[in-house]
């Protein structure tokens, strides 16, 4: 019922998002499709950080991949877009698996550490990998087909995309799989001994995670019409984990007012001020110290399970 | 062809690495806090030094002058950060504090790109330790030499710290057994402090010392902090000893891989974590912890 | 069913566990009894391999238990339950059933459809446990003997062989133990399993147990019918040198 819900108000969101073009302002077009791409790419992390408490600090990594793929395979191999994303999401997927298989093997200290490690070594191969990514003068002049040439298309496009990636990604935080995470992320012992293979299910999660990432980055490459390395780089990581813990961690739709909000402050501020990354820090500072619920707890959200309150301890047994 | 000027290279950086990784494991050890800032302490560090050379200048010895402001200035602002922020984050999900220190390395960048701007700075070789010295074999600069020296004396300054004396002893408790801290009778909270002040103000000296030898820029922060991140998964999070090895190995791997791979030496050091997290996924030299 | 072949332990030069060896036979109620800190929880968490033995090796049904992950030893057919409660405390008492079950028909890596609420399943489990009225609260904010009936049907919820309870009754008021022994000997006997559990009240050992293993300072020092164990000068000497709670 309470999902039916939610479901008839998204599909009415969809359609009144289709309507933006009809305002003529090519800039309010342009601000929506960004809005669009950030919203999936920051739902995709939540995923991981809001389900499965696994914070990663390289998630942007999975976003440049996605890009460059697409870039690569539109403008070097002249490949159609209906299979030039998929290939994004497939080069995305086999990477964010191995990857993976690294973070996901101990605690989630070494998780943070290696995201982090992993989003820099991405970085570094974009920036000296001149031959197939222009290194750090980017990956210009991305071939973006003739029916997605004006922004209109391209937004009415991007909104298809994400909205059945978000679809998608919903099916996913309410699958089995997603309740398994929160469990894990909970008492990771008790679900170990439920006979949870618990390495499996986070790498699993981690995938599909890096793979909408990826295909995020896919439509930002088409977005932008060019990419460069600083996709990967920690602070768009950092950029993207905020808009998780602004929207409020473990909600579902949190995520993505905190996008819509991040992005509509970054262009108000942009003005004002260069120092875009020290305003960052103190609204997730904010957010942390006085409401770690993020937007959607002011709300009445309910925190993810597992989430540590005030005093209370996670047990441990 | 790889020779002795190579492994010098790679034992002071090295050396250098393992001052800034010993304070990140040591400050993980006491008080399971994995402090992404750590990068940023460093940073802050050399551009601190920086600010004293310029103003007094490094005659006479004025450059040491420099280091020990640059390390009080970051103990400094590493306990006010604990007593006042970090502190009230201990109760709360983990995921909390490593958002938090990431918060700070974000603001620790953006305080010294308001201060010194973005472009590259550099701070010159003190003067009684310019040019190069003559070891028979090769010749090598000098101040590089002295980092080596600093490096060691460090390292077996840590090693009395930790075996012989009190403070010593309690950080060690801790690090094996965290509730057996306040059994001992320790004031925990002025624990916490002062080894999270400590592990600041190693980070600031490390940067401070630093500065001559490599240009002070934007993003220094970033690069230093994953290479800690390396090493301590290369030698075990929290293990001291672990630290050393590990950043001795990612020393020389770096001279190794510029001599052989130039720019693509960075692409060694993840293969070097990649083996040893295949084959030791806690570490050369890390405890295998329960309920993995 | 279960046999335990010389498992040892130790934590930093003390050792918890020594060469411990006990048998479990098809259908039997063994109860492994000690003085405090004698190792009981350690001989627990090493047999279902949350703690990594130094020594020694635990099959089950003949096949090699030591050194599997957990999912892979509950997957053989065992199910375990915690001294200390264990259970998804911010989840409800429905939800944590709904893990239970998901983990059971192996369906944790399904991501591509919704969880399905398995109704019939779960209230069953519930009312096996006494629980249903209970379904829907959280689960860390129930009484401790609730907790400990949830902590049960955890570890009955992937329908193992063989049950270890770890001090089933501990912490819990006469009349909350009588309840709990009664509801864990009517499972076992419905489902015919074996059950093995540690615990500290004599009375409950002698009264339900087919067989009993002593553990004192991490070694067995006697093992066999209650009768025996009762007569056996040894375990006298432990329990009157130093009585049991």
């Amino acid at each position: 019922m309470k999902a039916n819900m939610q479901i008839a108000l998204l599909a009415a969101l969809c359609l009144g998002l289709a309507l933006v073009p009809l305002s003529g302002s090519t800039y309010l077009v342009y601000l929506a499709t960004q809005i669009l791409i950030f919203i999936l790419f920051a739902t995709s992390l939540n995923l991981l950080v809001g389900y499965g408490g696994l914070i990663s600090f390289g998630h942007a990594a999975f976003f440049a991949i996605g890009g460059y793929s697409n870039a690569i395979l539109l403008t070097t191999y002249g490949v159609p877009v209906l299979l030039a994303l998929p290939g994004a999401m497939v080069v995305t997927a086999i990477l964010s698996a191995i990857i993976g298989f690294f973070c996901v093997r101990l605690t989630a200290y070494y998780f943070s550490m290696l995201t982090l490690a992993f989003g820099q070594l991405v970085w570094a191969v974009a920036f000296k990998w001149r031959a197939v990514t222009g290194g750090d003068d980017g990956f210009l002049r991305v071939a973006v087909p003739e029916w997605l040439a004006t922004p209109s298309s391209f937004y009415l496009f991007s909104l298809l995309v994400v909205a059945l990636a978000v679809a998608v990604l919903w099916v996913v935080a309410h699958s089995p799989l997603g309740r398994t995470m929160m469990a894990i992320r909970e008492n990771e012992t008790r679900a170990g001994f439920l006979g949870v293979n618990t390495r499996l299910v986070q790498l699993i999660t981690f995938t599909i995670a890096g793979t909408f990432a990826g295909l995020a980055g896919g439509l930002f490459s088409m977005f932008n019409r060019s990419l460069f390395p600083n996709s990967a780089w920690w602070l768009q990581s950092a950029e993207v984990l905020i808009m998780v813990v602004l929207g409020g961690i473990g909600s579902f739709f949190g995520p993505m007012v905190g996008a819509l909000a991040l992005i509509l402050l970054n262009r108000l501020t942009l003005q004002l001020t260069e120092y875009w990354p020290a305003l960052l820090a103190i609204i997730l500072i904010v957010t942390l110290f006085f409401f770690p619920n993020g937007i959607a707890g002011l709300f009445g959200s309910r925190p993810a399970p597992g989430l540590r309150d005030e005093r209370g301890e996670k047990s441990d047994a | 062809m790889f020779g002795a000027i190579q492994f010098l290279n790679g034992l002071s950086h090295g050396l250098s690495l393992f001052l800034v990784a010993a304070g990140l494991s040591i400050i993980f050890g006491v008080l399971r806090v994995l402090n992404f800032a750590h990068g940023g302490f460093y940073m802050l560090g050399g551009y601190v030094a920086y600010e004293v050379v310029r103003r007094i200048g490094m005659e006479h010895g004025l450059f040491w002058v420099a280091v020990i402001v640059a390390g009080l200035v970051l103990a400094l602002v590493a306990a006010g950060i604990e007593r006042f922020m970090l502190r009230q984050l201990y109760n709360r999900d983990q995921i909390y504090q490593l958002l938090f220190t990431f918060a700070l390395v974000l603001l620790i960048g953006d305080v010294v790109r308001i201060f010194w701007s973005t472009t590259a700075l550099s701070v010159s070789f003190p003067p009684e330790l310019r040019g190069a010295q003559n070891l028979g074999f090769t010749i090598y600069p000098r101040y590089r030499l002295f980092l080596c020296v600093v490096g060691v004396v460090a390292a077996v300054g840590l090693w009395l710290l930790f075996q012989r004396t009190r403070w010593g002893r309690i950080i060690r408790a801790a690090t094996q057994d965290r509730e057996m801290l306040s059994s001992l009778g320790v004031n925990v909270p002025m624990v916490y402090l002062a080894v999270f002040a400590g592990g600041g103000a190693l980070a600031g000296i490390s940067g401070a010392l630093a500065a001559p030898a490599l240009a002070l820029r934007g993003g220094m922060d970033a690069e230093i902090i994953v290479e800690c991140f390396i090493v301590v998964i290369i030698g075990g999070l929290g293990s001291l000893w672990g630290a050393f090895i590990g950043a001795l190995l990612i020393g020389q791997l770096r001279a190794i891989g510029i001599t052989f791979v130039p720019e693509w030496e960075i692409v060694l050091i993840y293969l070097l974590m990649i083996v040893v997290l295949v084959f030791r996924p806690w570490g050369l030299f890390g405890k295998k912890q329960a309920g993995s | 069913m279960l046999e335990v072949d010389g498992i040892t332990k130790s934590f930093a030069g003390f050792t918890a566990v020594n060469k411990a060896t006990l048998t479990v036979g098809v259908g039997q109620v063994h109860a492994v009894i000690g003085p405090n800190g004698a190792g009981k929880s350690t001989l627990f968490n090493l047999i279902t391999g949350h703690l990594t033995a130094d020594a020694g090796e635990v099959r089950l049904e003949g096949k090699r238990l030591t050194g599997l992950p957990p999912h892979a030893v509950v997957r053989s057919g065992l199910g375990r339950s915690f001294q200390r409660i264990s259970v998804f405390s911010k989840m409800s008492v429905r939800e944590n059933i709904q893990i239970g079950l998901v983990a059971r028909e192996r369906e944790e890596l399904c991501f591509w459809r919704p969880l399905r609420d398995r109704r019939r399943d779960t209230d069953e489990l519930l009312e096996t446990v006494g629980l249903i009225d209970e379904q829907n609260a959280t689960a860390g904010q129930m009484s401790y003997g609730k907790q400990k009936q949830l902590e049960l049907a955890l570890a009955l919820a992937g329908q193992p062989r063989i049950l270890l309870l770890d001090e089933p009754t501990a912490g819990m008021s006469p009349r909350e133990t009588d309840e709990c022994i009664e509801l864990v000997m009517r499972v076992v006997k419905e489902r015919g399993m074996t059950l093995l559990f540690t615990e500290h009240d004599m009375n409950i050992v002698f009264g339900i147990a087919d067989r009993i293993s002593v553990l004192h300072h991490g070694e067995i020092i006697a093992s066999g019918a209650p009768e025996e164990v009762r007569a056996n000068t040894s375990v006298q000497e432990v329990y009157l040198g130093r009585p049991a709670r």
